[in-house]
């Protein structure tokens, strides 16, 4: 569905996108990732076919962004960071709007406004002026904009920016409907988001893509092992010389005692091993007890980090002064 | 046409939204009854200036109506009128293309199959149109006039002519300020200041050398008008006004093309 190769966007002598290739399949989800000012915003917008590349060849269902914008428009529907909405205008006018920007053929736009309005739930607040809507429900009506010509592609900046839990969740469960007859691709430098919502992320990090895989494999590959975090009470001294004789168990750590006498301890299990059943059995045996035990998977946040370390070391640094 | 691809909707948008902008109520409520009091005021003026004219001219033993009440009359509340669109174009236009930058939604625009002449087209026409809108009531104070037995229906035929191409002229400069700027106070502001430069250009004509003094007389806005208020149309003014909201036109879509390939946010 998405083809990018050597895309590159600069302004003036500034390159907001240096170099980025990645391909999306038809029907896939896809999060773009990355710290603010990544690129993640210019590169959704040169996909929409409303920015020229500077570099490169971006095609979307087979037609080229640069030699046919219109095409590429007719196949993409778009949400930018801030929905675009006229504030005076009621819900439905605007979309009938919109359906006549996008050239929706004037016999199909009522049926078409109907079923975006079903699809993001707005039919009660169809005839309310947008100004008057929740930030939820603004949203909502951005998303109903962008699926209103039935595009291929789905362009989503941000969905979920500046939302309360509720409508967050509101909005990933509308997305996820979407996701069915749709290609996907959206954008979030929040990571819980991400990775509650897409099969596959595609990291950019200063104008380039850091990493492209799925959620899972990306977190296997920088965690190394599994890790598993057991809560035991007994002898500190004696867990400690114990902990690491588990079978299977790389490297052992007792952390803290945040509950008194009940031990912390972090365990970072041999590749493609799981320790957990292993771990209890060794700990009751050895006359602990075995308070509670789960398994920690390497965390987006963590993955992130370090994806993008490479040459933000510098505010990473300042954060941590000011932390 | 390929070239103006879009423009319907959006300049339907745009008086559909000026018809529900309290703004642009408030300026149109000012602006006719500005307009009804200055018109009440001009014509009491040069009515007791004629009836005195008159009176004088019996002294003297000639006969009466020696000025032509109506004409002046006529004449005045054109300018009148003129000034008013002055002020009131900048406010008409400020947010045509700011406020499009500045809610995002020039966004929804460039990422539709539209163009740049469309969004550009749709806009001017969505302003021009409210501005004769705005204008067309005043045609008809004229027949105040006639009801008094005196009218000269061919100045106010030329003048509202010559009020409309200017009233082009200078939107077509607004709106390529407001192109230019995501703030609309600034694009207000930008808009007078634009439109004074082009009203007062040729205020210093006398003091320069002879080969520039015509050139400035025919860069002025207001010089243009004077054929058209006593009831001339010159192609000199009409080519004028033309070229002059042309330019302006091609400026703004110019601007378009740049935000197109910059992105609205680096402006």
């Amino acid at each position: 569905m998405i083809h990018v190769e050597n895309l590159a966007k600069r302004f003036g002598s500034i390159a907001a996108v240096d170099n980025i290739s990645f391909d999306v399949e038809a029907g896939e989800v896809v999060g773009l990732l990355g710290p603010n000012g990544a690129g993640k915003s210019t590169t959704m917008r040169i996909l929409t076919g409303a920015m020229p590349p500077t570099e490169g060849i971006v095609q979307v269902a087979g037609h080229d962004v640069a030699t046919t914008p219109l095409e590429v428009k007719a196949r993409v529907g778009y949400l930018p960071e801030v929905p675009p909405l006229y504030p005076e205008m009621k819900v439905r006018n605007y979309l009938r709007f919109v359906a006549e920007l996008k050239r929706v053929p004037r016999k199909e736009r009522a049926g078409r406004v109907d079923s975006a309005l079903a699809r993001c739930w707005l039919e009660e607040r169809a005839d309310q002026p947008i100004e008057q809507l929740s930030k939820g429900y603004k949203q909502r009506v951005g998303l109903a904009q962008a699926i209103l010509h039935d595009p291929d592609l789905l362009i989503l900046d941000e969905p979920t920016s500046g939302l309360d839990p509720r409508q967050i969740i509101e909005v990933r469960q509308l997305i996820r409907d979407l996701a069915g007859d749709h290609t996907v691709v959206l954008s979030s430098h929040i990571l819980s988001e991400i990775a509650a919502s897409v099969e596959r992320i595609i990291v950019i990090n200063q104008g380039r893509v850091v990493a492209a895989d799925s959620v899972d494999r990306l977190a296997q590959r920088f965690s190394g092992g599994e890790h598993v975090t057991a809560q035991v009470r007994g002898d500190v001294d004696a867990l400690r010389r114990m902990l690491p004789n588990v079978a299977g168990v790389a490297s052992a750590t007792v952390v803290d005692d945040p509950e008194a006498g009940v031990w912390r301890c972090d365990l970072v299990a041999e590749p493609d091993i799981d320790i957990r059943a292993g771990a209890a059995a060794s700990i009751v045996k050895a006359g602990f007890e075995l308070v509670g035990m789960s398994r920690s998977e390497m965390g987006l946040e963590e993955i992130f980090l370090r994806l993008t370390e490479q040459g933000t070391n510098d505010h990473a640094k300042s954060d941590n002064q000011a932390a | 046409m390929k070239f103006f691809r879009g423009a319907w909707p959006i300049c339907k948008r745009e008086l559909h939204s000026y018809f529900v902008s309290p703004v642009a109520y408030a300026l149109t409520a000012i602006f006719w009854l500005a307009e009804g009091v200055f018109f009440v005021s001009i014509l009491g003026f040069w009515a007791a200036q004629g009836r005195n004219a008159d009176a004088r001219a019996q002294e003297f033993g000639a006969d009466g109506n020696l000025l032509n009440v109506p004409a002046m009359v006529a004449g005045a509340f054109l300018d009148v009128t003129v000034l008013m669109l002055l002020f009131i174009i900048p406010i008409i236009a400020m947010g045509l293309l700011s406020e499009e930058k500045r809610r995002g939604t020039m966004e929804l625009l460039l990422t539709s199959p539209v163009a740049n002449g469309g969004i550009l087209l749709g806009k001017f026409l969505g302003a021009y149109i409210f501005l004769l809108f705005m204008l067309a009531p005043t045609y008809s104070f004229q027949f105040v006039m006639a009801h008094y037995g005196a009218n000269e229906p061919g100045i106010f035929a030329t003048g509202y002519i010559g009020i409309a191409l200017m009233a082009a002229a200078m939107l077509a400069a607004t709106l390529w300020v407001s192109s230019v700027t995501k703030n609309q106070i600034v694009a207000a502001f930008g808009g007078y200041g634009v439109l004074m430069v082009f009203w007062f250009i040729d205020a210093p004509a006398n003091l320069l050398p002879s080969v520039w003094q015509d050139t400035v007389r025919w860069m002025s806005l207001n010089e243009h008008f004077g054929d058209f208020r006593v009831g001339v149309l010159s192609l000199r003014d009409f080519n004028f006004y033309f070229w002059f909201a042309l330019m302006f036109l091609f400026l703004t879509h110019t601007a378009l093309g740049s935000i197109r390939w910059r992105g609205v946010r680096s402006s």
